[in-house]
């Protein structure tokens, strides 16, 4: 089949913006159904579709208007009482529209598919009206069989749940309601939904952003209810925009970003002559320059609202469909945005307001128990601030459940047991985040939350957003996403190496570290082979970017004064810490493309142009990590890593030193299971012992200065490192002064003997005591033998 | 169409001492004294990247692309900017030429004894009344640097 011709084109838009108007009238005449205003805006939108579908031969789609203006019609002369069940059917209609303008657009004809139920449906409507007064029920139950059928064969992207939404149910959506059931909906509805904005996505006259609030009175106070929705779409808002192409503004705001560059350049020439004719022109230049951008920046900026204003539509379907009752509160739809940020923003919200319905706010009949008013507050803020787009999503309902959170993080494995019981309910948030944590069923049906968040996590910061998720327990849970205000300008960082400036984009970014001295000259260590750089206890894989650019690594000198620079980034969950020449500091970028030449190369986002006029190329940080990931296996498997990075002497084995009291000692690193840390507070008693509760399970903690009768550290910080060790005595905590390092027991390495189960060697140049922790723990184990075995809990 | 039936005009230049030519229709314009930004693990032609106006565009280096010596340090060399698919590139020169016309009696097959890597890239040859030219294909120049950047180490293992 051929693409659709103009005219169809057109049609498309135009019919799509009356259905998105259409909805939003629906929903408010649900609401107040004697809008007569509303009444005949969505009575113009359907006819305006007929009228152009007949134009343009769509028989069946004027056909199915056609039925459903009819209904309207018969409301508009009240002849028919609009109440949730008409509702529901012209919803249904119009999501049957949508449908067929979706075929039209992919194959420039109607399809098969001809929405006949539809049809019935809106037939039989019409026809009762004789009996206005007839009981909905009845309705209802001639129609739900036909209607259960249509939904399953429905395409669910069609739909406004979108497709990673399974288990959303349309079929419920349009379950019979009762008489109560109505009354109560309609009741509870009355004034809380803020009337749906008007669909034409630009700037509407002022008329009627007032209405908008009409409703809700939250911004602008009331205002005249007499506003003729239906002339200023007809008339005057049609005529004075245009439609642009988004790449000719692209093109705009590149030229502009230009501009700025060379009026910069001759304002730092010329902006301080002394020569009147020279200085006046340049400063109106200046003036002009910024104007001019501002305008163009404005071009690609659109009012949130255009994503918002289908909310009130799906907010009613979905809290239908949960058995659920939801107001929904908007504040600051007018924020603007860029368009592709706008666009990128629909998917994520959409998900952060499913689960706010779906999971986070309770039932009616729950609420009223846990003393809250039944109806559920969903609310959704926009604002400028400091440069950047918040946008807040939150309800008042149950809020996270960060006992479910922590069982589940520690079962899959994303913290340890011991993170997990020092972890603060903040810490414990962001974890709903992960990826994995979606998946999982239990979650989702014990504690709710967590439903495809990674992808909302991922969604955001593909478009270099944060979000961050608050809850306080049986209150709340508000999420807050920050976006920038444009896509086209990010905050990076900038890095030199080999003479060479490289961006990186802030996200990627955790921190800088610069190490001096001895420490700039071997800032790792190998660990498998592989460099890793300690951060705090975390290990992390370590980096040279010139060796990743082919240039093999170049070390620091020893008297160097610059020292090593170190940035340790993020990709997403992986973190690592990238070397690089030096850091020259942050500046904000306008992201640009490579180029179909070098398109291909994961190692690049884009480029950009600098102060001076020059290129420097954006980092993609993920994409070096992929990179990276080979290469640490590739030195694993083929030893062919740069002889530079291998320490000389073979391996034999690994030694945990740790210093205790006066003392190094060393730990043969296979019986370590993990590095963790105790805070103070979360050591407690179990008979003699001091235990700390792990996985549910205790786990023995041994003062290994006591053993080795070390005197006792007096200025023992909060927390206290534990190293956990596993032999065939079980598993103990043993707590050191501090962790030290990891280091290879070399080849040539001496041991004394020193009794029982010390023995020393010179590692790494200094003295350390090879422990025999089984032995060390038998010893120990006779003085209090019943409690050194793990206990299980009850 | 075959190289027998064209005619128009061709924007020529040196490199390293030989003459080539690239239909004028593909050429957009000739900017000299950029800054070029080296691009890492980009294939080895690719000279880098230079500002164009707020276009970034990319800089493939001609003598790399057909095997002849390497321009040396510190030479002049001039951007060649043409359009490939809407998008601009810009082919390194050393010098540019005239801008000449030619009609299809004067071309003949490029010579068999050029390197097979190097063939594809030229679309044949043109007898001028002093010297040979060597008529480039542009889209195929493009291709062929944007496929040959560093392979990924796992490849390079396999």
């Amino acid at each position: 089949m051929s693409q659709p011709d103009e005219f169809v084109k057109e049609f498309l838009v135009e019919s799509r913006e009356g259905l998105d108007r259409l909805d939003g009238d629906l929903i408010a005449l649900e609401a107040n159904p004697r809008d007569v205003e509303r009444c005949d805006s969505a009575f113009r939108s359907l006819h305006t579709i007929k009228g152009n579908a007949g134009f343009l031969d769509f028989h069946r789609l004027g056909q199915l208007a056609h039925a459903g203006e009819n209904v309207l019609q018969q409301i508009r002369a009240g002849e028919l009482q609009l109440n949730a069940t008409i509702t529901d059917a012209l919803l249904e209609l119009l999501d049957a529209l949508r449908r067929m303008l979706l075929t039209i657009e992919k194959s420039a004809s109607e399809g098969s598919d001809r929405f006949d139920d539809v049809e019935k449906k809106l037939r039989g409507l019409s026809e009762t009206s004789d009996a206005a007064s007839a009981p909905p029920s009845r309705a209802d139950d001639a129609f739900t069989p036909t209607m259960t059928f249509a939904l399953e064969e429905g395409e669910p992207n069609v739909e406004f749940p979108g497709p990673q939404s399974p288990d959303f149910d349309m079929a419920t959506i349009a379950r019979p309601l009762s008489k109560g059931d109505l009354s109560e909906v309609q009741a509870g509805s009355k004034a809380k939904l803020p009337k749906p904005p008007p669909a034409k996505r630009e700037e509407p006259p002022s008329s009627e952003v007032n209405s908008i609030f009409e409703s809700t009175g939250s911004l602008f106070g009331t205002s005249d209810s007499a506003t003729d929705y239906g002339s200023s779409h007809a008339g005057s808002a049609a005529s004075s925009l245009v439609r642009v192409d988004v790449h000719l503004l692209d093109r705009l705001m590149n030229l502009v970003g230009e501009l700025v560059l060379a009026r910069n350049q001759i304002v730092e020439t010329f902006g301080n002559q002394t020569d009147k004719s020279m200085t006046n022109p340049v400063q109106r230049l200046n003036l002009l320059t910024s104007e001019l951008q501002e305008g163009v920046l404005k071009t690609r900026m659109q009012q949130i609202r255009s994503i918002w204003h289908r909310y009130p539509r799906m907010v009613r379907d979905l809290a239908h469909n949960c058995r659920k009752d939801v107001s929904l509160h908007v504040e600051g739809d007018t924020t603007e945005l860029d368009k592709t940020l706008l666009e990128a923003l629909t998917d994520p919200l959409l998900h952060l307001i499913r689960n706010a319905i779906d999971h986070g706010l309770e039932s009616p009949d729950e609420r009223k128990k846990r003393g809250k008013s039944p109806q559920g507050r969903l609310s959704l803020r926009a604002w400028h601030q400091g440069g950047h787009v918040h946008i807040e999503v939150a309800d008042d309902g149950a809020g996270l459940d960060t006992v479910r959170i922590r069982e589940k993080a520690i079962q899959r494995g994303l913290i340890t047991a011991v993170q997990g019981a020092t972890m603060s309910n903040d810490e414990l948030h962001p974890l709903v985040f992960a990826a994995g944590f979606s998946t999982s069923r239990t979650i989702t049906s014990l504690s709710g939350r967590g439903v495809g968040l990674d992808v909302v996590r991922t969604n955001i910061e593909d478009i270099g957003g944060t979000v961050d998720i608050d809850s306080v327990p049986g209150q709340s849970t508000t999420v807050h996403i920050t976006l920038p205000l444009t896509l086209a300008i990010v905050p990076a960082l900038i890095i030199r190496q080999s003479e060479q400036r490289y961006a990186i984009p802030q996200v990627n970014v955790i921190e800088l570290i610069c190490l001096e001295g001895a420490e700039a000259t071997n800032p790792g260590e190998l660990f498998h082979n592989a460099p890793v750089f300690r951060l705090r206890g975390e290990v992390l894989p370590l980096l040279w970017l010139s060796e990743i650019f082919g240039r093999g690594i170049q070390r620091a000198d020893e008297d160097s004064e610059d020292g090593l620079s170190i940035v340790v980034v993020q990709a997403g969950a992986r973190r690592f810490a990238l070397v690089v020449d030096s850091v020259s500091g942050t500046e904000e970028i306008v992201v640009k493309p490579i180029g179909c030449v070098l398109d291909s190369l994961i190692f690049y986002t884009g480029a950009t142009i600098m102060g001076d006029g020059t290129v420097a190329l954006i980092l993609d940080i993920p994409g070096v990590a992929r990179h990276a990931g080979l290469l640490v296996r590739m030195q694993g498997v083929a030893e062919q890593s740069p002889s530079t990075i291998a320490r000389p002497g073979k391996s034999r084995e690994n030694l945990l030193v740790c210093q205790v009291g006066r003392r190094r000692i060393g730990l043969p690193l296979a019986e370590v299971t993990r590095l963790t840390s105790a805070s103070r507070d979360g050591i407690e008693f179990a008979g003699q012992r001091e235990v700390l509760q792990v996985e549910g399970e205790l786990l023995p903690l041994l003062r290994t200065h006591k053993l080795l009768g070390e005197p006792a550290n007096l200025t023992e910080p909060d927390r206290l490192p534990v190293v956990v060790h596993r032999s065939g005595h079980g598993t103990v905590g043993l707590i050191v002064d501090r962790i030290l390092d990891i280091v290879e027991q070399p080849d040539d390495c001496r041991e004394h003997s020193l009794g029982d189960s010390v023995r020393a060697a010179v590692v790494d140049g200094k003295v350390t005591d090879l422990i025999d922790v089984s032995r060390l723990i038998g010893n120990a184990g006779r003085e209090s033998a019943e409690a050194i075995e793990p206990v299980p809990s009850s | 169409m075959t190289l027998k039936q064209e005619q128009g005009e061709l924007c020529t230049f040196e490199l390293d001492g030989l003459l080539f030519g690239i239909d004028v229709q593909q050429t957009q314009e000739i900017i000299t004294d950029q800054p070029v930004t080296p691009v890492p693990l980009a294939a080895h032609m690719v000279r880098g990247l230079v500002n164009l106006r707020g276009q970034i565009v990319t800089a493939i280096d001609l003598r790399e692309c057909l095997g002849l010596t390497a321009r040396p340090e510190g030479s002049r060399m001039v951007n060649l900017i043409v359009q490939h698919e809407g998008e601009p590139v810009s082919f390194l020169v050393d010098r540019m030429g005239d801008v000449i016309s030619v009609d299809g009696s004067m071309f003949e097959p490029s010579p068999e004894t050029l390197d097979r890597a190097v063939i594809e890239l030229i679309r044949g040859a043109c007898k001028l009344s002093d010297r040979l030219l060597l008529i480039l294909d542009a889209g195929q120049i493009v291709r062929h640097a944007a496929a040959l950047h560093a392979a990924p180490l796992s490849a390079a293992t396999a």
